[in-house]
């Protein structure tokens, strides 16, 4: 009789260890998600994103070839004097479009950034099981975090990888 | 001492055989393993208006699926593989994402399709090119396959002579008709080294 009441006690011990160790188990792991927040600098990430950079190169590229028409047209106007004539249309018009061009490239440079990143974003979090991935801006989007919670690095590596390898 | 070098020589041999690509498949087993997705051939690049899947291929795949029933002489399939040889070819698969499904914008897109058709038989070669050993290659193939409306994809496959010693590829494709710059596949020379080899028997 006793016997058994020991092997009773025994089966129950056991018992209430499994019970323990998965309810620490579990706390651990609400713990864990908890942590599973970060932030990332913004400025630094699409500075560092080579697509950005591409981009860059290639609009620098047209950007040159206008800024070419414009000292030309420069030198035409130095060598005919102070007079008023079809060069100054042609000199303003291509400064025009050179400003034009500037501006147009670097909304469309930023839409396309934009587009191609927020898929690898949510890539990243969906991976990293993040629950919540901050923008900081420095416009006081974010005022305070803990430097442990930077993902700036991370995120830069992650978004460059896939761009560069394709998938 | 004898029993040392003889286990480290050993231990060499097995690590060198590990290492190299050593295996030699059959043609359609050849084919099986270009195009399972595991073995980082087929890149996919998911946009927010279209999707983009890219396929090296070789030569070897090529001649495989060519001469896939058998019917065919060995002779005629190492004339074939002699003649696809030194180039590299790449399928590019381009699917749109529709996010918008009303009748509008699928005519939109409709009236659309021959500028479409246009570009990537005219233009996109222009637009597509491969980085290889530094050197920026224009293709050497190119050719669209125009499914005229019925399929919701539209599929390209483009070659390059490239420099076989240094496979290190890294494909570019400005696709100007979608508006999605620098579209991008790298291989590693250590993935295109490690290709199995095609054996025919």
């Amino acid at each position: 009789m006793s016997d058994s009441r020991f092997s009773m006690n025994r089966i129950v011990l056991v018992l209430l260890c499994i019970a323990v160790a998965g309810l620490w188990v579990y706390v651990l792991q609400g713990n864990g998600s908890k942590n599973n927040i970060g932030y990332v600098d913004v400025g630094k990430l699409t500075e560092s994103y080579n697509l950005k950079k591409d981009l860059e190169k290639q609009s620098e590229h047209d950007l040159y070839q206008i800024k070419g028409v414009i000292d030309s047209l420069k030198m035409v106007k130095k060598l005919q004097g102070d007079a008023i004539t079809k060069v100054d249309t042609q000199l303003g018009r291509a400064q025009y479009a050179f400003k034009e061009y500037y501006q147009r490239s670097n909304q469309e440079i930023t839409k396309k950034v934009w587009d191609r990143l927020n898929g690898d974003i949510e890539n990243f979090g969906k991976e990293k099981h993040l629950q919540l991935l901050l923008g900081a801006t420095g416009t006081g989007s974010l005022l305070y975090a803990d430097k442990g919670k930077d993902m700036t690095d991370a995120v830069i590596q992650y978004v460059n990888k896939k761009y560069e390898k394709g998938n | 001492m004898k029993k040392v070098i003889s286990s480290i020589s050993l231990l060499i041999t097995f690590l060198w055989c590990s290492c190299s690509s050593m295996t030699a498949l059959a043609p359609d087993a050849y084919v099986r393993y270009m195009d399972d997705p595991a073995n980082d051939l087929i890149r996919t690049i998911k946009l927010k208006t279209a999707t983009y899947t890219i396929h090296l291929i070789t030569p070897e795949y090529i001649a495989s699926k060519e001469f896939s029933d058998g019917s065919d002489s060995i002779k005629n399939f190492e004339k074939r593989l002699r003649d696809l040889e030194g180039v590299i070819y790449f399928y590019i698969n381009i699917q749109k994402n529709n996010t918008d499904n009303s009748v509008a914008a699928g005519m939109a897109e409709k009236s659309k399709a021959e500028q479409m058709v246009m570009y990537y038989e005219a233009d996109a070669a222009k637009d597509i090119y491969l980085l290889n050993n530094n050197n920026q290659l224009s293709p050497a193939i190119y050719h669209y396959e125009d499914n005229y409306g019925l399929a919701a994809y539209n599929k390209i496959i483009v070659g390059f002579h490239v420099d076989t010693k240094n496979p290190d590829y890294k494909l570019v494709f400005n696709d100007r008709y979608n508006d999605n710059p620098q579209i991008q596949a790298s291989y590693s020379s250590s993935t295109i080294k490690n290709l199995p080899q095609l054996t025919i028997k």
